[in-house]
């Protein structure tokens, strides 16, 4: 935690008295216990996302607000930057917008406190934004930040005093198209983070065109009216910077209204893929040969369309063993009237079984953005989060808040494991924090923001202030829990895309986490992963599973504290994993 | 944004009610079972007392005008009979066929509080209840509905899927099962492929892939277009492992929608569906299956209400166009163009509307040249008055498409549209450095396109011809494989990939690209034609002889086919008689 802030404590130890009530006494009642508590104006996050919204219904309002969770600042706990909307098309003459804010985690133990740092940090960016990734691509020890914009993206390169340099233009990467998510991550084995953008339309205010909802009211169209998908860009990182190698690595050859992105070895043949979540078009799997050269396996390996053949509005997206079977599955959201889908991977082809993970029917009345999976309960069964907000106007008599046509309850499903095969459960139709929030939501990211060993979450609504959602989880008495860093190199670089794995409860059974901070919408992660182990004193048989494919085993660690696993410092173990 | 202006729904009320007795009648019921429950007769007014006032939107300040008069209309029918469940739930059929899934619901439970035993309408409430993602609640009424109905195929398969949502995979493929079986008892008995491909989806979650396989087979047989049919056929072969032929199956699937057995009441879903962009959407499919003249209907009594909706005009124009009415597709894309002049999609229109006149004069020069080159004698001021015409209205498709990507530069179509524009001035260019510079920037907007991304799906295609234009045939081939693999199972994208190994100087790989044509080739006689070169180029000869006897089926009738015919027969017997003199290739042609 950083040293500054004491005089805040004061407010802070409140919020602490209010959390500890709450995990140790959950209050129930017929729509059963929060799960989370919403602390974002006490904490000091004072970010109030502007998408702009205008009559016209332009496309991009209605899709932006990313949000980053990383250490800027190399002081172990979770920073903050929040994506922001501003002025869709400024006047050229005119004041621009509002900008992006970094906030600094200066909690102290009990007390969770943000401070806007975004001046000194030099990371306000005005253009107006979509979504952040973080990766440490010059593998220099601090993290790096790339801000995806409807216009030039920017790379804010971190020269490790708390600072940033805006190096978009030296290092090419400011792609003018409309951006949306990015990801970091080693495509060609060279030890250097490249660098995947995700573009949804050619959009500039001369395509708008009107459309209307199911009422024949005006409202915001879908993305084919305007049929003008965009192909993403793919930067390889090298001895002389950045390289638009988009063309090289045959990312041309196919392309969607990209908006969700999840990067991880689905084929475990040592190389990592990458997943893109288009919207109303087929769904991208680019399969790396391992050289950082991808044709796209989505129609062939199952995953670019839902089980009846038909496009589905991708968003939010993640990879994850959710069977446990050691290859990652993949789930994402989508639009109201059509079910959130989960594609579980089976040799490298996927199947959409949704139905079976009892998602299906909540998730037809709702239109999902930001998700993940994290074992919010500490159960050793992962959670689900999902975060709500519409994309076409709810009529009055339907509306969840009255002020607000778009805004929609976000979800948190329970997980419970029987045997290899997880099914989850609504825990409270009407949102996750006891008074319910209702919010156009769109990027959330997930991590341990106050250092107390469970999953806490921030939300970015349209319009709205952001919600730093505290985990108050009902939880089992003695429920233990354990995190893991993965890194590498002498200044300890944190590696995209490792898989760490740990000894299940049952025997021969194990838990798997896909390390990369990618998943979700627009938003980038805590890259560290997270275990709840039940009442389990330490996780056993720790194994991580690098980008390359090798395998290395860790032995056992205590329960209760995050732990760094090093590249190179394991045991090796032969013949397992390498590309198999 | 403008808002449409409402007409007064009260005047447009009464106007209306004359059709709508036509429209209350009753609802053919489903197929009733000799075990249903009868319907049981309208509560008495105690009863409808109590099931409160029609639901209605409280603001339609804003809706599309039609749908505000129609449930204005079928509101005052309630109205006037407030016992009626028919008239409720008709109310509630017009809200469901518009997507209001919520009003829908409170419409048929109050049908349902009138007349509790009319399971019609607890089936409807399901189905609608299903679409609001009340999962438990739609299985509850679409079990009950399926109680009652278990003869009807419709009933059993809506129920079936829910299921199936609800991921109770056995009972599923219980109501699946019945739903076949329904189709049986049915008089005539029908066969839907709909049924087929829905018991095949369980049986693919239930891992049952040899019966799912069997079923899709069955269901394109009934169907043979049916895209969710070949989607799942994919689904089931791959997981057979036989990943050639799923691969094709997977991608004439793609894009599917599920569909179900019809029920009583979608001629009414259909009628109800109002609302402007549900009309264009009608057109639009009208138009894509060929049905002009109704589209054409339709286009006429919208431009009615909006004269100057470019969107209108420009669909329009493109009914016109493919009804050979050049013409008045040329005054409504004018007239487009006056109303809504920084539209892209409207210089898209013009711009394909000049090409389309353009490829017609083009296909007459090449022609023209074509006879020159066999030394039949051609008029040469005719040839250079066509090149001309041609070079003008090229340049009038040019200016369209240069505008669009003008306004609307990161659009990667615009500039697709561009290079084909760019591409055709080749075609008319009176030298060849004039050829040679259009070709050079064809490519140039062809490769912005690529780099935006085109949803064109001609667009490698047109890539690999330009590049094969170019006689850059290692590119040629990159994008016609592209090609291919977009759309595995099209004999024209083969017969290019053939003709790009072949520029390659590979002939020895095209062997099994000109087997897959011939499979493709589904009796045309051109792509047939081009089997037989194919087989003979690399001296397949007996496959050449069987793709020939197709070919002379296929071409019966045409008096150019003969030509061929025989000049190919001639070639095979001097082949074969090279090759029992031991000068020539193997007499048995090599095989397949």
């Amino acid at each position: 935690m950083h040293q500054l802030n004491s005089r805040l404590a004061l407010g802070g130890a409140a919020l602490v008295a209010i959390a500890q009530t709450v995990h140790s006494a959950p209050q129930g009642d017929e729509a059963g216990p929060a799960w989370f508590q919403e602390v974002g104006v006490a904490a000091g996050v004072d970010f109030v996302h502007a998408a702009d919204r205008t009559d016209a219904h332009r496309f991009p309002e209605i899709m932006g607000g990313g949000v980053a969770l990383f250490d800027y600042d190399g002081d172990e706990d979770l920073d903050l930057y929040l994506v922001q909307g501003g002025i869709l098309v400024p006047d050229p003459e005119g004041a621009p917008g509002a900008g992006n804010k970094l906030f600094r985690n200066d909690s102290t133990p009990g007390t969770l406190r943000f401070v806007d740092v975004t001046e000194e940090a030099g990371v306000g960016d005005t253009t107006y934004g979509m979504g952040a990734a973080c990766g440490d691509f010059d593998r220099d020890g601090d993290v790096d930040l790339y801000v995806t914009n409807v216009g030039a993206n920017v790379m804010y390169v971190n020269k490790g005093d708390g600072t940033f340099t805006d190096r978009t233009k030296k290092l090419k990467v400011g792609d003018p198209r409309w951006a949306t998510s990015a990801a970091f991550f080693d495509a060609n084995g060279d030890g250097r983070l490249d660098l995947y953008v995700v573009n949804n339309l050619g959009w500039s205010e001369s395509i708008e065109t009107p459309c209307v909802n199911y009422y024949g009211e005006p409202d915001y169209c879908s993305p084919n009216n305007y049929n003008a998908p965009s192909a993403d860009v793919f930067y390889t990182y090298g001895r002389l910077g950045f390289t638009d190698s988009t063309l090289r690595a045959g990312i041309d050859a196919a392309f969607g209204n990209g908006l969700g992105l999840s990067v991880g070895d689905y084929d475990s043949d040592g190389d990592l893929d990458v997943y893109v979540a288009n919207d109303a078009t087929p769904n991208l799997l680019w399969n790396n040969d391992g050289k950082g050269v991808f044709t796209d396996a989505g129609l062939r390996s199952g995953c670019a369309l839902n089980a009846n053949g038909t496009p589905e509005a991708g968003m939010g997206v993640q990879f994850i063993d959710l069977d446990e079977d050691d290859d990652l599955d993949l789930y994402m959201t989508h639009l109201r009237r059509e079910k959130n889908t989960y594609y579980r991977n089976r040799g490298g082809r996927f199947s959409d079984v949704s139905n079976a993970t009892g998602t299906s029917g909540v998730s037809l009345k709702f239109t999902g953005f930001g998700m993940g999976f994290q074992d919010f309960d500490l159960d050793g069964t992962v959670d689900l989060f999902v975060a709500n907000g519409a994309v076409q106007a709810w009529k009055e008599e339907e509306r969840f808040d009255p002020k607000d046509a778009y805004a929609e309850p976000n979800h948190l499903f329970r997980g419970v494991r029987k045997g290899k095969r997880v099914k989850f459960a609504l825990t409270r139709a009407e949102g996750t924090t006891n008074t319910p929030i209702y919010g156009t939501s769109r990027g959330s990211a997930m991590g341990d923001l106050d250092g107390d060993g469970d999953v806490d979450i921030v939300v970015v609504d349209l319009d709205a202030r952001a919600k730093v959602l505290m985990n108050v989880a009902p939880r089992a008495d003695g429920a233990t829990w354990i995190g893991f860093k993965v890194v590498e190199g002498s200044k300890d670089a944190i590696v995209h895309g490792a898989t760490v794995s740990i000894a299940g409860a049952a025997a021969e059974s194990r838990q798997y986490r896909q390390a990369h901070p990618t998943y979700s919408y627009l938003s980038s992660n805590d890259p560290r992963v997270h275990f709840g182990l039940g009442s389990e004193a330490e996780a056993r048989d720790v194994r991580v599973r690098w980008p390359d494919g090798t395998v290395e085993a860790f032995g056992s660690r205590p329960a209760g504290s995050y732990h760094a696993l090093k590249k190179g410092a394991g045991e090796k173990q032969q013949g397992e994993g390498e590309t198999r | 944004m403008k808002t449409p202006r409402l007409p007064s729904v009260r005047r447009a009320a009464p106007r209306l009610l004359s059709s709508l007795a036509a429209l209350l009648a009753p609802v053919p019921l489903l197929a009733q079972d000799a075990s249903a429950p009868a319907a049981a007769p309208a509560a008495d007014s105690d009863t409808s007392a109590d099931v409160g006032p029609p639901p209605q939107i409280r603001d339609t300040s804003a809706m599309d005008p039609a749908m505000v008069a129609l449930i204005a209309e079928l509101v005052e029918a309630i109205e006037a009979d407030p016992k009626s469940a028919a008239a409720r739930a008709e109310l509630g059929l017009a809200y469901e066929s518009n997507t209001i899934w919520s009003l829908a619901e409170t419409c048929y439970d109050q049908s349902l509080l009138l007349a509790p035993d009319e399971t019609q309408w607890r089936f409807r409430r399901g189905i609608v209840r299903l679409a609001g993602g009340e999962l438990d609640a739609a299985i509850g009424d679409l079990r009950a509905a399926a109680d009652a109905y278990k003869n009807t195929p419709v009933v059993q398969a809506r129920l079936g899927d829910a299921l199936r949502t609800a991921g109770e995979l056995e009972e599923a493929e219980a109501a699946w099962r019945q739903a076949i079986a329904a189709e049986e008892k049915q008089t005539p008995v029908v066969r839907y492929a709909a049924s087929r491909v829905g018991l095949a989806q369980v049986l693919l979650d239930l891992e049952k892939f040899d019966e799912a396989a069997e079923l899709c087979q069955a269901a394109l047989e009934i169907a043979p277009g049916y895209r969710h049919g070949h989607y799942t056929l994919g689904r089931a072969l791959m997981e057979l492992g036989q990943v050639e032929r799923a691969e094709m199956e997977l991608a004439a699937g793609e894009t599917a929608f599920p569909e179900f057995p019809p029920s009583p009441h979608d001629q009414k879903l259909r009628d109800y569906g109002r609302g402007f962009s549900r009309s264009m959407m009608l057109i639009e499919n009208l138009v894509s299956t060929g049905q002009l003249g109704e589209a054409q209907r339709r286009l006429a009594a919208i431009l009615e209400s909006r004269p100057d909706d470019f969107m209108v005009l420009n669909l329009a124009a493109r009914v016109a166009l493919r009804g050979g009415d050049a013409e008045r597709a040329r005054t409504l894309l004018a007239k487009s163009l006056e109303v809504a002049p920084g539209e892209p999609a409207t210089h898209i229109e013009s711009c394909l509307m000049e090409l389309d006149a353009s490829n017609r004069l083009g296909m007459q020069v090449a022609s023209m040249q074509q006879a020159a080159q066999l030394g039949q004698q051609v008029d040469a001021v005719q040839v250079g008055a066509l090149r001309a015409q041609g070079a003008e209205i090229v340049a009038q498709a040019l200016e369209h498409a240069t505008s669009a990507a003008r306004i609307a530069p990161a659009v990667g179509r615009h500039h697709y549209w561009l290079g084909v524009c760019q591409q055709q001035s080749a075609t008319f260019a009176t030298d060849q450095q004039a050829a040679g510079e259009s070709m050079q920037k064809a490519l140039a907007s062809f490769q912005t396109a690529l780099r935006l991304g085109c949803t064109e799906p001609s667009f490698n295609q047109q890539l690999a011809s330009l590049y094969g234009q170019m006689g850059r045939s290692r590119e040629m081939l990159k994008f016609a494989k592209r090609h291919l693999e977009a759309y595995p199972g099209d004999a024209n994208a083969i017969w290019v990939v053939v003709q790009a190994l072949l520029a390659n100087n590979r002939a020895q790989e095209i062997s099994p690209y000109i087997v897959r044509m011939e499979e493709a080739s589904a009796g045309n006689a051109q792509m047939l034609q081009f089997c037989v070169q194919g087989y003979l180029t690399v001296g397949a000869l007996d496959a050449a002889e069987t793709a020939l006897a197709k070919f002379e089926t296929a071409a019966a009738g045409n008096p150019n086919a003969t030509q061929f015919i025989v000049a190919v027969q001639t070639h095979i017997a001097s082949e074969r008689a090279k090759a029992a003199t031991g000068g020539g290739q193997d007499a048995s042609g090599g095989g397949r």
